[in-house]
């Protein structure tokens, strides 16, 4: 039978696998019993709260297994979820509740005086209520009816990326996306029940949900690493020998550590059959530390924005020239791509195009905002007879020899930090909200990495400085130096001129 | 050496008070990536190699740990 909903994972492997640790966070282990009963418990709760389907509900949680079930539970309801991290500055919390503009938002009792600065007009509800409500019979059919009424295209999760004019854009995915992903997983690499996943991305960044739905799939363990770890690679990779991770999707900067610490010095993970890379470029020479002491693990890089979660996949085979970037691959199944080249014709090979995609791959679009949904979710230019949507990516890829996709650049201004898609113009709109500042602008230095401000007007004191950004835009995307000038030079076009900035103060 | 290190963090973590406090690490004033701009900032200025081995939060949670590290691995 066709799956439907991704809970069948959780369904399935709770009755195959019933006292298997499901996931792990460190200091609380759930096994496949206790998270799918709770999770039902959750979820009939909700529904009963919610009294709707396909309905947002934000969770606002520490990175805990607290959160899986919390995120599960809403599936349970019928209703979509809306990760927030108690982690994120208030306004960032507050334009996202403002776009998703949830009946719920579901807590614990640690964060219910937090959650209150925000709610607004929606509800709060804690963990610890919902599981301690009595049981009452027909719970269970309850949960069951609402599956039964669940379509592969209902919104499993709305993420939220970095929007160039300041206001956050909520990417919406349906189960079809990470269904289809899952089966190109077990297609592609030979993972199976015994697979231990080692979560590094925050939950509100979609490579989470390969750590989450692919340990759910198999019937294998998510095994949630603590964050301070990764500052550590002797007590990480200590860390992963305990747990038995045979699995990661990091960001390369994560993987960068190892190879600038030199850290397999201190001992081998000595599980890992398969490491995955994606959300940025990874130098070469740091995959080479990798490959070198791993000889007999996969390598393999993914690409994909949230837009359309992962879209390709190439697996290292060591062959690849030195100093050219790693292919991204092919796309996935049911996905194929198009390279657009400028004037709108289908890239030749070898040519530079803007990379389109089409297919299962493809996010619902974005939540209320069908204008935004508009610009890049759009019908195939080079198909006129009928309805052909395609994401328009931004990124510039070509072909190589091995027809496999090159990725080369991006078209605007956005860039990757530390794993982060940022859109620079984000960070702008906040320094143009402080009265001191005249004009502003960012770029980032790629040999320091990090991302410079350039602002005139008055000076500010650093400290001031960074505290008012910090109201507006996550950690994350705090710049990592200040320049203040008398004034910014501008270019014939009268713009800001962003690079003459950059190739000064680089 | 003290002075040099002290320089370094400054210049990593401006508006942190970093004389005289402990918990660099728990209270997350050092980021991951700030360890590791420090200790390649280390090995630049001062060509000292911290081993991944002694790259664990106890010696970077204040700055007298920090320079007992580095005092550790300097050549004599």
């Amino acid at each position: 039978m066709m799956t439907r909903s991704v809970v069948e994972y959780l369904e399935r492997s709770a009755a195959r696998f019933p006292d298997k640790t499901a996931v792990d966070d460190g200091s609380t282990a759930l096994t496949y019993r206790q998270l799918r009963s709770g999770a039902r418990r959750i979820g009939a709760a909700l529904a009963e709260r919610v009294q709707a389907v396909r309905e947002p509900v934000a969770v606002f949680l520490d990175k805990t297994a607290e959160s899986i079930m919390a995120f599960q539970g809403v599936l349970y309801s019928g209703n979509f979820y809306c990760p927030l991290d108690s982690e994120m500055p208030p306004d960032r919390i507050r334009a996202i509740l403002s776009v998703t503009d949830p009946k719920v938002i579901l807590t614990d009792e640690a964060h219910r005086a937090a959650a209150e600065q925000f709610a607004g007009a929606a509800r709060i509800e804690t963990m610890e209520e919902l599981l301690a409500l009595p049981e009452h019979p027909g719970r269970e059919e309850s949960v069951d009816r609402i599956l039964s009424g669940c379509t592969e295209t209902d919104p499993l999760y709305v993420l939220f990326t970095s929007g160039s004019t300041g206001v956050p854009k909520g990417v919406l995915v349906s189960h079809r996306v990470i269904i289809n992903y899952a089966e190109w997983l077990e297609e592609t690499f030979s993972m199976d029940s015994e697979v231990v996943i080692g979560n590094q991305a925050p939950l509100y960044f979609d490579i989470s949900m390969h750590d989450t739905y692919g340990a759910f799939y198999f019937g294998g363990t998510l095994v949630i690493i603590p964050p301070a770890l990764f500052s550590f690679p002797a007590r990480l990779i200590e860390f992963m020998n305990e747990k038995k991770i045979s699995s990661i999707l990091w960001v390369p900067s994560a993987m960068g550590i190892f190879a600038a610490l030199k850290a397999f010095r201190s001992g081998l993970p000595q599980y890992l059959q398969t490491v995955m890379f994606a959300g940025e470029v990874l130098p070469r020479r740091n995959l080479d530390y990798w490959m070198e002491h791993l000889p007999d693990t996969v390598f393999a890089n993914l690409y994909g924005p949230t837009e359309t979660f992962v879209c390709t996949g190439y697996i290292c085979d060591g062959t690849e020239p030195a100093g050219e970037p790693m292919p991204i691959g092919k796309p996935i199944a049911n996905s194929t791509a198009l390279l657009l080249t400028e004037d709108g014709r289908e890239a030749a090979p070898g040519e530079t195009g803007e990379l389109c995609l089409r297919g299962s791959c493809l996010a619902t679009g974005y939540y209320n905002n069908p204008e935004k949904t508009g610009e890049v979710f759009v019908q195939n230019p080079l198909q006129a007879k009928y309805p052909d949507r395609i994401y328009r990516t931004g990124d510039l890829v070509k072909y190589n020899e091995q027809g496999d996709l090159i990725y080369l650049s991006r078209r605007d201004n956005q860039i990757k930090h530390m794993g982060y898609r940022i859109e620079l113009g984000e960070i702008e709109t906040a320094g143009y909200g402080i009265p001191e500042i005249r004009d502003c602008v960012c770029f980032y230095d790629y040999s320091r990495k990090r991302i410079v401000f350039c602002y005139d007007g008055a000076e500010i004191e650093k400290k001031s400085l960074r505290a008012a950004l910090a109201e507006k835009i996550p950690s994350y995307m705090m710049p990592g130096r200040f320049i203040h000038l008398d004034a910014l030079p501008h270019n014939a076009n009268g713009k800001i001129d962003r690079k003459k900035l950059s190739a000064e103060y680089s | 050496m003290r002075e040099k290190i002290l320089e370094i963090l400054e210049d990593l973590i401006p508006d942190e008070e970093i004389e005289g406090r402990t918990g660099l690490v728990e209270d997350r004033i050092l980021s991951s990536f700030t360890i590791l701009n420090l200790i390649s900032e280390i090995y630049d200025e001062l060509d000292i190699e911290i081993p991944v081995e002694d790259v664990v939060p106890e010696n970077f949670d204040s700055l007298d740990a920090i320079v007992a590290v580095v005092e550790k691995y300097q050549q004599v």
